[in-house]
């Protein structure tokens, strides 16, 4: 099995510059890069691709055991880079994988030359002085809900309750969307995103880094962005005018302009 | 059109409309207000622009406290509320519109509401989305309807499991009950070369085939090779008495017409009337002289050992008239001898592989195509002609539906 | 797989039971019990006539030596007639083209 084929990786943009890899978190797959992309495909080329267990990655390569620490999808990254051979590569990673790509970048350093953070959290949870937004009881019922059912489409209830969930006809009617994932990969997923812990690995950072957060995200609040860019030696951080925790949906071109304008400027 | 039909058309049916009338009074706004559902508009930025009766009162929330002041997210619970951010609203950002999401909302009594939400993006002139309109229905009958599939499902799941389980335990149990009616190993004999092989045809039953090979003294022999009647726990004890009885009988008395009849005569007094149970066998002694094997063998109604021969030749040893074990107390068996010499082999088998059914039509194995099979291989050595037979049961695939041992002996021709 | 149908009727020497169909492990109890149903008289014959036998494994030859035993405990003699070719393999192979009374060629006439 190529990687190139188990990620799903597509290959886009400038035929030269400093490759950009696009990373997406938790949620959704490549795709949430849409309106970044673009934006960035001028100037550079751009790397996308899907996780093992998302979008339309080769969902029999999936192993429970790997994909349960952000080790296993920061693999899938160096994998990626290797293959392509990228030297020197611009990884922005959203939300869980800006983590991803911060144990990346001290697995291949030759390869990942600069980070920028998406809507970084080292962790989600409270603990002592430190704010990450949600209780351990908030997770708790977040990962319960996931685990019920309780959560998601509703369509996708089908084929649990069938048993079914190989049946691709059954896949194709309830997407219909780019975040349908397989519900048990997906709550592996937010298991090991929502449970990590990487505040000691923002320590290892040494490459120009760039931190985007945005001005109200109940998932990143400001509080963690700050705590990010403190704990990132060199680090450099943007709010954005936006809402929620997907600016480069919702303000894609300040989004961009963010990175463009880092990547000319400091990230060498 | 009217419900009086083509008649009267135009006439008024009395009754029907003054509710229809009705109906026409119900303004837009009260049907908004008070659907069946849950309505509410947000800015792009989740704060809650507009919002029907029936979900506030749903969440027991007043307008004040909503309109302006809550983002659609704070109506959730904080599971609700990550799925949100993660999926929901980038995916209704990307399509622009998004149905039939299960979520949580949260009510100030307390309880969580579970609902299911379908949203659409409106769009200015220009294309920019202005604001995101969402319906909301109340999915609690639902919920629990969809709890009561999963558990359903999980306790079938568990059933399966633990059947599957049972198959697999019974399984073992039935391969080690098999093997104990087969020898471990055959035992290792100075200038004799032996093979044997057992084809099961079902994991889940007992076969009726059985075979043994064990010294009697420094240069005798002895073997058997049979075939019980039926299959399953029944066939396997039968198959054990044989065994038992056969071994005991020879180690008593090298004489192979004179063992049969003791099985014969041990049958007979377990199984009676009608309930016959019966087996066909071949049971012999061979004795080593020089570089050869004189064979003495008997048969109760088995198919006939087939010899291959250092020239390349097969024959088979007949044995005709030799009859069934266990049927009638004055059974009668039939002897035959032979001797092998360097590069001659003795192959026994039960009737599993001349029975097994060949090509298209599904035709009989035979005895001419076994004998032809073993020429093509004479001189072949106990172990390659039995490796050769294994691989031709192989073959077979579905057309060999029956247990089938296999015995060879023989002497290593001279190098 | 055809299904066994068993037709009893009386002769003169004795009983008759025309066997017909497919014989194994699932019906051969039936050929049992219905020859066990026949009354067999002392010097008597109960008659197999197994020419619309078809498919017969060793159930069936189970069930034959159940009936023979029976018939001879009381007295009688088993004759069976018109024995299909595949089965008669098979009795010759077993020796037991010893043990019954095997005709040839023709069917009895039932009467």
């Amino acid at each position: 099995m190529s990687i190139l084929r188990r990620n799903n990786v597509r290959v886009t943009g400038a035929t030269t510059g400093r490759p950009v890899v696009l990373v997406h978190g938790f949620g959704c797959d490549q795709n949430m890069w849409r309106l970044v992309e673009p934006l960035l495909a001028e100037d550079h080329p751009l790397v996308l691709f899907d996780y093992v267990g998302a979008g339309r990655s080769d969902l029999s390569a999936w192993q429970e055991d790997r994909y349960s620490s952000l080790d296993g999808y920061a693999r899938d990254l160096v994998e990626v880079c290797e293959e392509l051979d990228l030297r020197d590569a611009v990884v922005v990673g959203h939300s869980v994988s800006a983590m991803t790509g911060v144990l990346a970048a001290a697995a291949a350093p030759g390869r990942i030359g600069a980070l920028v953070m998406v809507c970084p959290s080292p962790r989600y949870i409270d603990e002592d002085d430190y704010r990450g937004g949600f209780s351990a009881e908030d997770i708790d019922e977040l990962l319960e809900s996931l685990e019920s059912n309780y959560l998601g489409w509703s369509a996708a209830m089908a084929p649990v309750i069938m048993g079914n969930p190989d049946r691709p006809e059954l896949g194709e009617e309830l997407t219909n969307s780019f975040c349908a994932t397989d519900p048990d990969m997906a709550r592996v997923f937010a298991r090991t995103t929502f449970l990590s812990d990487s505040r000691k690995d923002l320590e290892t950072v040494t490459v120009p880094t760039l931190i985007l957060e945005c001005e109200q995200d109940v998932i990143a609040p400001r509080e963690v962005g700050a705590y990010v860019h403190a704990a990132v030696k060199g680090s450099e951080l943007v709010t954005l005018d936006a809402v929620g925790h997907c600016p480069q949906l919702s303000a894609p071109e300040a989004t961009a302009s963010a990175i463009r304008s880092f990547l000319s400027s400091g990230a060498r | 059109m009217s419900p009086g039909g083509v008649d009267d058309a135009g006439a008024e049916a009395p009754g029907i409309r003054p509710a229809f009338s009705s109906l026409l009074e119900d303004s837009a706004e009260d049907l908004y207000e008070s659907a069946p559902c849950g309505y509410l508009s947000t800015l792009m930025d989740g704060t809650i622009a507009k919002i029907n009766a029936t979900l506030l009162g749903w969440l027991g929330l007043s307008r004040e406290e909503v309109v302006g002041r809550k983002r659609f997210s704070d109506l959730l619970t904080v599971g609700g509320r990550l799925y949100h951010e993660t999926h929901f609203a980038p995916l209704l950002r990307m399509q622009g519109h998004l149905g039939g999401v299960a979520l949580e909302m949260r009510t100030a009594a307390g309880p969580r509401l579970p609902v299911l939400v379908t949203s659409t993006l409106k769009r200015g002139a220009d294309g920019e989305p202005l604001l995101i309109r969402t319906t909301v229905f109340d999915a609690t009958d639902r919920r629990a309807y969809e709890q009561e599939l999963l558990r359903a499902r999980r306790a079938a799941e568990e059933a399966r499991q633990q059947a599957e389980a049972d198959r697999a335990q019974l399984r073992e149990a039935l391969a080690v009950l098999q093997r104990s009616l087969l020898p471990a190993t055959l035992p290792d004999l100075p200038g004799v070369e032996t093979a044997g092989y057992y084809h099961t045809a079902s994991p889940m039953e007992l076969g009726g085939d059985f075979y043994d090979l064990f010294p009697l003294d420094d240069t005798r022999t002895a073997f058997f090779l049979g075939d019980v009647c039926g299959k399953g726990p029944q066939a396997a004890s039968l198959t054990s008495l044989t065994r038992y009885t056969l071994r005991a009988a020879m180690i008593q008395d090298a004489d192979p017409v004179d063992d049969l009849r003791i099985l014969n005569r041990a049958l007979m007094e377990r199984y009676t009337g009608d309930d016959p149970r019966y087996c066909t066998a071949v049971a012999g002694v061979f004795e080593r002289v020089g570089d050869t094997l004189n064979v003495r063998l008997a048969s109760g109604g088995h198919p006939p050992a087939l010899v291959l021969r250092a020239d390349g030749t097969a024959e088979y040893l007949s044995t005709r008239g030799g009859m069934l074990v266990g049927v009638l107390p004055t059974a009668q068996f039939v002897e035959a001898s032979t001797v092998l010499r360097p590069g001659d082999t003795l192959l026994l088998y039960t009737d599993g592989l001349t029975e097994a059914r060949v090509g298209p039509g599904r035709e009989l194995y035979g005895y001419d195509a076994l004998r032809s099979f073993a020429a093509a291989r004479a001189p072949a050595g106990s172990r390659a002609l039995v490796d050769a037979l294994t691989a031709l049961l192989r073959d077979f695939g579905e057309g060999l539906d029956d247990d089938t041992a296999l015995l060879a002996v023989g002497v290593p021709a001279t190098p | 797989m055809k299904p066994l149908t068993i037709v009893s009727s009386r002769t003169p020497a004795g009983a008759l039971l025309e066997v017909a169909g497919d014989l194994d492990h699932s019906n051969a109890h039936q050929l049992r019990r219905a020859a066990v149903g026949t009354v067999v008289s002392t010097g008597l014959m109960l008659v197999l006539d197994l020419g619309e036998l078809g498919f017969c494994d060793s159930s069936g030859i189970t069930a034959l030596i159940a009936v023979r035993n029976h018939v001879v405990a009381a007295g009688a003699g088993l004759i069976l007639v018109a024995v299909p070719e595949t089965l008669r393999r098979l009795l010759h192979l077993t020796g037991l083209d010893q043990v019954f009374d095997l005709r040839d060629g023709h069917r009895l006439q039932a009467n």
